[in-house]
């Protein structure tokens, strides 16, 4: 009896211990975050055009409870999910083949070498004149700021994959589809994961430019809006919205790889 | 009608630096079935080199390598590999997914390749072990899910490079055991490299002794006449390592020299 309950004790604490000193470093450095902001607003900069953090929550606050801010969260979301997802799911298989065969990558390489270092945010005119001003341009700019560096860290990723593991595979039997997405693909799983984050980082980068695109809602467009009209504290909603929509999704997708990839052996 | 044959076989590198150098030339050898061939032979002579061409991972330069009448080309899974250290396991696979892994590929159905993989784990005495990665295994392990893994496919011959170079005496020693006990109740093949003379006295029914390289080939092989039980004092067993130390210590003196004079 007696046994039991310290043995449930024991499980709580640890529990809670774990989850406070999870959660503790977050809570300190973001507290930090906010009270330097306070102080410089307060005491350093003094000027309308850098509202302090209580009058932005404020602001935050009545936008939420309008829903308005809720829409412009999930305008921008939709774009980039779909964007990230649909530039992933065409770079993964494209770095996997440039990186298996070195005769398409002679071929594919000076494509993505060249359009590499375009940037997305250089492409917003060919995209309203190729999609026009509807979802699909943003979705364009999105899925061209994700699918290069996917390609990129898969191709290296199948470069890095050690003679021996290919070859042990050859002697077992396999044939080439087999190598591809037996050994090919989950060798090369820490490597995708590592490119899809750094994407996932450029696609809330370049959200922001793309709904210079005329559109109704979005975190861009508040962005934009905020600066026509000079609503500051819109503009310091939109960004403290955005970082906090980044540093979220960054982490639930390092969960996600956390919790289904770690056979892999992936770099969280 | 011999396993294997080599005849006249040859390879050379082309090296970053544009040179062509030679790694194996004019090596002739014919492998029996159900032998046990230990290959001894300096560093760098060109033993990793055979079992490529055999493997069939490169083609040779020169000459041609039958097996069972029919010239190797390309891979086969009646070639299982061994190779020497842990790189060629699948991390993201447990003990048991490696070792079906080659029944996998043939499209087996589960319960024909799980049971048959628990069959190859136990034979490598691996029990208990199925669900680990291999990054939770000792080098021992790791190696004892190799062997099971080529084995689970039953290839025809099993190649072997160097593979208990990188464990402790006693591991390796049983090892060494377990592995003659395999050969004697799977009544397979196996081409073992060593460049350990103890390694293929108490192991081969034959060794064949290569000179030293780069470019070295077959020099002499010896029959090894001694039952499973071989004990290091046995005499027969001192004659053989007095034989052997004697050719492969004139192989290892030359391959010094080599390095030693000036270019
Ligand atoms: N891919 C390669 N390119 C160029 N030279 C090579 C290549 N592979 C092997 N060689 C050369 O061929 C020779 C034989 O190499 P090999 O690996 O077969 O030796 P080894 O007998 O297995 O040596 P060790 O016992 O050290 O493993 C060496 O001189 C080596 O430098
Ligand atoms: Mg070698």
């Amino acid at each position: 009896m007696s046994t039991f309950a310290v043995t449930t004790i024991h499980v709580k604490t640890t529990w809670a211990f774990r989850l406070a000193s999870g959660i503790l470093p977050y809570l300190v450095s973001f507290s930090a975050l906010f009270i330097a902001w306070h102080l410089a607003s307060i005491y350093l900069v003094k000027s309308i055009l850098f509202p302090p953090p209580i009058e932005v929550f404020v602001k935050a606050w009545e936008l939420l409870r309008s829903g308005d801010l809720e829409i412009d969260m999930l305008a921008s979301l939709q774009r980039i999910f779909l964007g990230f997802f649909l530039g992933s799911a065409l770079g993964i298989p494209i770095g996997l083949t440039i990186g298996s065969f070195a005769s398409v990558r002679r071929l594919v390489e000076p494509w993505t070498e060249f359009l590499r270092f375009i940037p997305a945010t250089a492409l917003i005119t060919i995209a309203v004149i190729w999609f026009g001003i509807g979802e699909e341009g943003k979705v364009f700019l999105i899925v061209y700021t994700t699918i290069f560096i996917v390609i990129l860290n898969t191709a290296a990723g199948v470069a890095s994959i050690h003679k021996n593991m290919t070859r042990a595979a050859l002697a077992l039997g396999a044939t080439r589809w087999q190598m591809y997405t037996l050994v090919a693909l989950p060798a090369t799983v820490p490597f995708i994961l590592t490119g899809m984050r750094l994407a996932m980082a450029n696609s809330f980068t370049t959200i922001v430019a793309a709904e210079m695109i005329s559109a109704p809602h979005g975190l861009g467009v508040m962005l934009w809006n905020g600066r026509l009209f000079m609503l500051v504290d819109d503009i310091f909603v939109s960004l403290l919205t955005l970082g906090l929509l980044g540093f979220a999704a960054d982490r639930l997708f390092r969960m996600g790889i956390y919790r289904f990839a770690h056979r892999y052996g992936p770099v969280t | 009608m011999s396993l294997i044959r080599f005849s006249n076989v040859g390879k050379s590198y082309d090296t970053q630096s544009g040179r062509r150098v030679p790694a194996l030339r004019g090596f002739e050898l014919e492998l029996k079935r159900g032998e046990f061939f230990c290959l001894l032979g300096p560093s760098g002579c060109g033993k990793t080199t055979i079992l490529s061409l055999l493997a069939g991972f490169e083609a040779p330069t020169t000459g041609e390598i039958l097996l069972d009448g029919e010239p190797i080309s390309g891979t086969s899974r009646d070639r299982g590999v061994v190779f020497q250290g842990d790189n060629s396991l699948y991390s993201w696979l447990t003990a048991l997914e490696n070792i079906e892994f080659g029944l996998r590929l043939r499209r087996l159905p589960r319960k024909i390749y799980r049971p048959k993989a628990m069959e190859y784990l136990r034979l490598v005495g691996l029990d208990g072990q199925q669900d680990k990665y291999p990054a939770e295994l000792s080098g021992g392990m790791k190696q004892r899910i190799q062997v099971a893994r080529a084995l689970a496919n039953q290839p025809k011959i099993l190649l072997m490079d160097e593979p208990f170079g990188a464990l402790d005496a006693q591991t390796r020693a049983t090892m060494q055991r377990e592995l003659r006990q395999i050969w004697r109740a799977t009544e397979a093949s196996i081409f073992f490299i060593t460049h350990d003379i103890d390694e293929a006295i108490t192991l081969g029914s034959r060794v064949g002794i290569m000179s030293a390289g780069p470019g070295g080939t077959l020099q002499q092989v010896i029959e090894i006449e001694m039952g499973d039980e071989r004990s290091r004092s046995d005499l027969t067993y001192v004659d053989y390592y007095a034989r052997i130390e004697r050719a492969v210590g004139h192989e290892v003196n030359r391959a010094g020299k080599r390095i030693q004079e000036p270019v």
